[in-house]
């Protein structure tokens, strides 16, 4: 028949005689930057070997680390697939992934080292660069660098991008051996404050989410099941729950592509989310009293009593060094032993049962078990009276409750695999749906729900996605995470004035957030006491402009730093405030090793990325990493004790022959050789990972998957006890800088700050929703599959996909009813303004939100003057939020990501 | 007698996207040929509404009215169901374009880059040799990839499990029992075209 229509696979000699592309190219100048691409056509003069491979790698687009096999034909990636041998993503890769031979191929790339040559700096200002060599590249920037450590090192600020950009490994040991404090996190909108923080606290892990293997049934709070991302591993537990017939029901303004075909939608009005939380909680406790008592008793501290001052009651005799409170000497918190009808320590082997209700008096003190102090805190919370807040129904908020509670079928257990686990397959929330100004307070109450139906670590409840590492706290029997990565959050520090650090992270009890409170301060050095003004910025993998709130403020920030440089792979907003580019490699041209946990067993497997071309597509670039080893040699910092090398031994563990000489230039492949030997053992260096791509290097089982070798013995805070106590250290910290100082360090007031540290949640008011009358619709901010980082903004494929066949993802959303009365009709461009900014865009009317709801998904827009031009096209959340301090959460920094606006046709 | 077709779960469809772009990917279709698409759309009025998705792709008819129109005879049926474009004897005329009740074929007005200021990539310079301007194309089924025994692209890379990939005729195959259970359904029945491509439905929403 006629299979001949498929022209056959030419070889590259063969093609490039017949095909008319080859005419084509020909006729192809230079490319405006960074000399012709290494085309096939300047290829085919010279004799290379015919070559049709596929190459193991993993994906860095996300943090999932997918396994990838990279198909090189003739030095040409002509295809990407998912790796079979990856336990997460079994061969299956996202839309984004199958994208790659695009971003490899960009054009638009950062292909040679670039100066500036336009003076002026701002938001879409071209730079006009101008190609220079890497030798004055170099030296320009290793001058800046030296002269600001010269008179104050802490004048670096040292930007390093989010995991899933920051394949440049060497970056953060040369930040340090600069000695600045003032190094810079990329999480502006990241929901890592509250995520990470309340993973740690009540999961033992860094990221804690519903466990879908075997859930029956979820609420999935602001359309945030897939991630955001649609990873392959989300995407067939999504499918699989399906068929197994769970029940989704999305607590969410908006209908969201993260959450498809939900069995009910409850549109929610924006930000009231808590009320909803608590009112189920109410309905739970004073309503049906049906929750997993045994869980609360003996999991939680929900028994603990109480005193007036919401501090544990606790017994006197021998003490205890607390880690998480800076080592002081506790007793341990009391119980009410109902056998005894006397209060006895938590950890009393004699008790047999505990109050978890009622009113004692202990040694003249009156108190109560913590549960008793979130049944009565709930109260309030009718479902008549969330009912009003939320716009949801108070019977479906009751009907919902009953549901859950049936769905967690209390008290059943499973066998897997020998290993008898809690049953509870019903969960509320996943963890990244809370960020936003008041996200902290918003989490904990999804948390208290979990927490009722006893489904912590159990399949099918809310469980850790990694191996939980936590043992008890000898002072009071809850989960210690003083030893954690982050251990800093809520524990470990004064609040000091003035601050080293921009941000003053020190007067904050959790930290992640707070990085970009450094631009605020920077812009008004006298208003945050700004003891060191940067000298030089520099960044990796970081595009503060593209996901920061209020990029044309950032920008005007920017403007005012003496010297700007990055290592960038795209030529993005940000790139476009630096002096000087240096240009990367990109993640298919260069080496990285992604630590990826098996789902299945929660063992963990170490991928290697790797590059899958013959040689980089733009010669004018350079892998990141090398181009920081060259830079810390420059800059005195890569030898002797302190120097970049001694750090490296440090972190990778590189001892006896495979340490690194204090005073010897290596390649940073030969570094990862000798990490991977570190870590795997003599036989697994990099050859070995070039060709299998992998090795497991921790194997796990079930036990270890539900954390019950892990901590079955720790207790989960119900009621966050050390949220009173550090509160109070930080008040006595925070008074003591205003007498000396005459300054609240916190905004709008160290009080408001204070107040909110509560340890039972409540629905906070959102000051961003604060808005005079004229703004009269809410703005909401959504992620789709596609776009979930700015770097998909400039992938042809991606975004020619989304315009084909998504027509909601580059617009505006707005209700039918509301685009009626403006005027408004789908394909009307439009302004969204709110009181910090308009973005525009193209209307989209439609069912799928609340009338009083616009919805904006991201992330487009971008302002670069060099990117591909479609990319700056779509309208631009960020453009309508506040990242000043009073528009954060006064516990971890998240961001407002919602916005009152007004709408009108452009 | 072999007949290759395909079963798509609407149920299990999350829009993600990852087939149309692994379509790009494998067959290196120009700028503005989509061979594989997922249509996202919404149905109901607030709050009783839902959002939509529906991927489609020629449909490999065993009654294919693009073959029938064709005056040249470059669309023609291969034994196995699966329906091709010999790009030699297509003239461009557009006449399955408009027969095709599903939008499944694209006339390639030109082969242009997609990043066009700086020309062909690397990729596009190789991949476009399979394609050819002035002459209308359409899914293959991947029939290259299903000659080396894979699935098509489409189906390998579904992160959901969505697409089931097999001979119809088989009635041990996958897809063969997926539609003896009689839940699956064609578009366009009234077309008369008998589809090879067969869909489970997405779960209704209770509320």
């Amino acid at each position: 028949m006629s299979e001949q229509s498929l022209l056959p696979r030419l070889s590259r000699r063969q093609f490039l005689k017949t095909s008319a592309v080859a005419t084509a190219l020909a006729a192809l100048g230079d490319s405006l930057l960074g000399g012709p691409m290494a085309t096939l056509t300047e290829g085919a003069a010279k004799e290379a070997p015919a070559s049709d491979v596929w190459i193991p790698t993993v994906c860095v687009l996300c943090d999932e680390g997918c396994g990838l096999l990279a198909h090189q034909v003739d030095g040409v990636v002509v295809k990407v697939e998912g790796n079979p041998a990856q336990p997460a993503n079994k061969g299956r890769i996202c839309g984004r992934s199958n994208g790659w031979p695009l971003i490899l191929y960009n054009p638009y790339r950062a292909k040679a080292p670039l100066k500036r040559t336009n003076t002026d700096k701002g938001l879409g200002v071209d730079p006009k660069w101008q190609e220079i060599s890497w030798d004055e590249a170099m030296t320009t920037v290793a001058t800046k660098v030296k002269e600001a450590m010269k008179k104050d090192p802490h004048t670096l600020y040292l930007h390093n991008g989010h995991r899933a950009a920051r394949s440049n490994l060497m970056w953060g040991s040369f930040a340090s051996a600069t000695k600045t404090v003032n190094k810079l996190g990329s999480v502006n909108w990241c929901t890592g404050g509250t995520l990470h923080t309340l993973s740690f606290h009540m999961n033992g892990v860094t990221v804690a989410d519903p466990e879908m293997e075997y859930s029956k049934y979820h609420i999935d709070v602001g359309g945030r099941f897939l991630g955001a991302k649609g990873t392959p591993f989300l995407n067939r537990q999504f499918a699989e729950a399906k068929d197994r017939g769970i029940k989704v029901v999305s607590l969410c303004p908006i209908v969201s592509p993260n959450s498809p075909n939900p069995d009910e939608w409850l549109p929610i009005k924006p930000g009231t989310d808590a009320a909803f939380h608590l009112a189920v909680a109410n309905v739970m406790l004073n309503e049906l009293n049906r929750y997993d008592a045994e869980f609360i008793k003996w999991r939680t501290n929900g028994p603990y009593l109480i005193g007036p001052d919401g501090l544990y009651v606790r017994a006197g005799g021998p003490k205890v060094k607390d880690p998480m409170r800076l080592n002081a000497e506790y007793g341990p918190p009391l119980v009410w032993d109902t056998d005894a009808k006397a209060a006895r320590p938590y950890n009393d082997a004699s008790v047999k049962n505990v109050a978890l209700e009622g009113t004692f008096t202990v040694n003249g003190v009156t108190c109560k078990p913590s549960f008793q102090m979130l049944k009565d805190h709930v109260k309030k919370y009718t479902p008549e009276m969330a009912e009003k807040t939320t716009d949801i129904p108070a019977a479906t908020i009751r009907r919902i409750a009953g549901e859950l509670l049936d769905a967690a079928q209390i008290g059943k257990t499973i066998t897997i695999d020998g290993v008898t686990l809690p049953y509870r397959p019903a969960s509320v929330g996943f963890s990244k749906a809370y960020s936003g100004s008041r996200g902290f307070q918003t989490h904990l109450s999804a948390r208290i729900v979990n927490l009722l139906l006893g489904n912590y670590q159990a399949p099918g409840g809310f469980a850790s996605t990694s191996q939980p590492e936590m043992k008890p706290n000898p002072a009071d029997g809850l989960l210690d995470v003083s030893k954690m990565t982050r251990a800093h959050e809520f524990y470990g520090e004064h609040a000091t004035w003035p601050s080293e650090k921009a941000d003053n992270s020190s007067a904050w009890p959790g930290v992640y957030n707070t990085n970009g409170i450094t631009w605020y301060a920077i812009d008004d050095p006298k208003k945050y006491n700004l003891r060191h003004p940067p000298a030089v910025y520099g960044f990796t993998g970081a595009n503060m402009l593209g996901n920061s709130t209020n990029p044309t403020f950032i920008a005007g920030v920017m403007k005012k730093i003496p010297f700007i440089f990055g290592i960038c792979l795209q030529l993005d907003d940000v790139a476009e405030m630096c002096d000087v580019v240096l240009p990367d490699h990109s993640y298919f041209e260069k080496f990285y090793l992604e630590g990826v946990g098996d789902p299945h067993t929660y063992g963990t497997v170490d991928f290697l990325m790797q590059p899958v071309v013959p040689q980089p597509v733009f010669p004018g670039t350079r892998d990141g990493n090398e181009i920081v080893i060259d830079l810390a040699e420059r800059c005195g910092l890569l030898f002797g004790k302190g120097g970049l090398n001694e750090r490296l031994n440090s972190s990778y563990g590189l001892k006896d022959k495979l340490a690194l000489d204090l005073n010897k230039r290596y390649t940073f492949e030969d570094i990862m050789d000798r990490r991977l030997k570190a870590a795997h053992g003599e036989a697994f260096g990099l050859e070995y990972f070039k060709k299998a791509g992998y090795h497991v290097l921790e194997e796990g089982g079930i036990a270890e998957r539900f954390g019950v070798a892990m901590f079955s013995k720790a207790r989960i805070p119900l009621y966050w006890e050390y949220m009173v106590y550090w509160r109070e250290q930080l008040r006595k910290d925070l008074a003591g800088i205003k007498a000396k100082f005459g300054v609240d360090v916190r905004r709008p007031s160290n009080e408001a700050a204070l107040n909110y540290m509560q340890p039972l949640p409540d629905l906070q008011p959102r000051p961003e929703f604060d808005a005079p009358a004229e703004f009269d619709l809410y703005c909401v901010h959504y992620k789709t599959m596609l776009h979930s980082m700015a770097t998909f903004m400039d992938n042809a494929w991606i975004n020619e996909h989304t315009l084909n066949n998504d027509p909601y993802s580059m617009r505006v959303m707005i209700h039918t009813a509301t685009a009626a009365q403006k005027g408004i009709k789908t394909g009307d461009p439009i302004w969204v303004e709110g009181r910090f900014g308009k973005t525009k865009g193209e209307a989209m009317v439609t069912e799928l939100t609340r009338p009083d709801t616009v919805a904006i998904a991201g992330l487009f827009g971008a302002s670069s003057t060099n990117i591909w031009p479609p990319a700056r096209e779509g309208p631009h959340m960020n453009y309508l939020c506040s990242g000043e301090e009073e528009y954060r959460d006064p516990i971890t920094g998240n961001v407002m990501n919602g916005a009152k606006v007004k709408v009108y046709k452009a | 007698m072999t007949r290759y077709g395909m079963v798509i779960d609407l149920g299990r469809c999350l829009a993600c996207g990852a087939c149309s772009l692994a379509c790009k990917s494998e067959n290196g279709t120009p700028p503005g040929v989509l061979w594989s698409k997922v249509m996202i759309r919404e149905t109901g009025k607030f709050p009783a509404t839902r959002r939509t998705a529906l991927p489609t792709q020629c449909m490999h008819c065993a009654k294919a009215p693009c073959v029938t129109v064709c005056p040249t005879g470059a669309t023609t049926k291969r034994a196995d169901g699966i329906v091709l474009v010999d790009y030699a004897k297509c003239i461009g005329c557009k006449l399955c374009e408009s027969a095709c009740p599903y939008g499944a074929r694209t006339f390639v007005q030109a082969i242009k880059p997609y990043y066009e200021k700086y020309g062909f990539t690397p990729y596009e310079t190789l991949m476009y040799a399979k394609h050819k301007a002035g002459v209308e194309e359409k899914c293959t089924f991947c029939v290259d990839r299903i000659a080396q025994g894979k699935d098509p692209a489409c189906v390998t890379t579904c992160p959901a499990y969505a697409r089931t990939f097999g001979d119809l005729d088989d009635p041990k195959s996958e897809v063969a029992k997926l539609v003896a259970q009689g839940k699956t359904y064609q578009l366009l029945p009234e077309q008369g075209t008998n589809p090879s491509i067969y869909y489970l439905p997405a779960k209704k929403p209770t509320a």
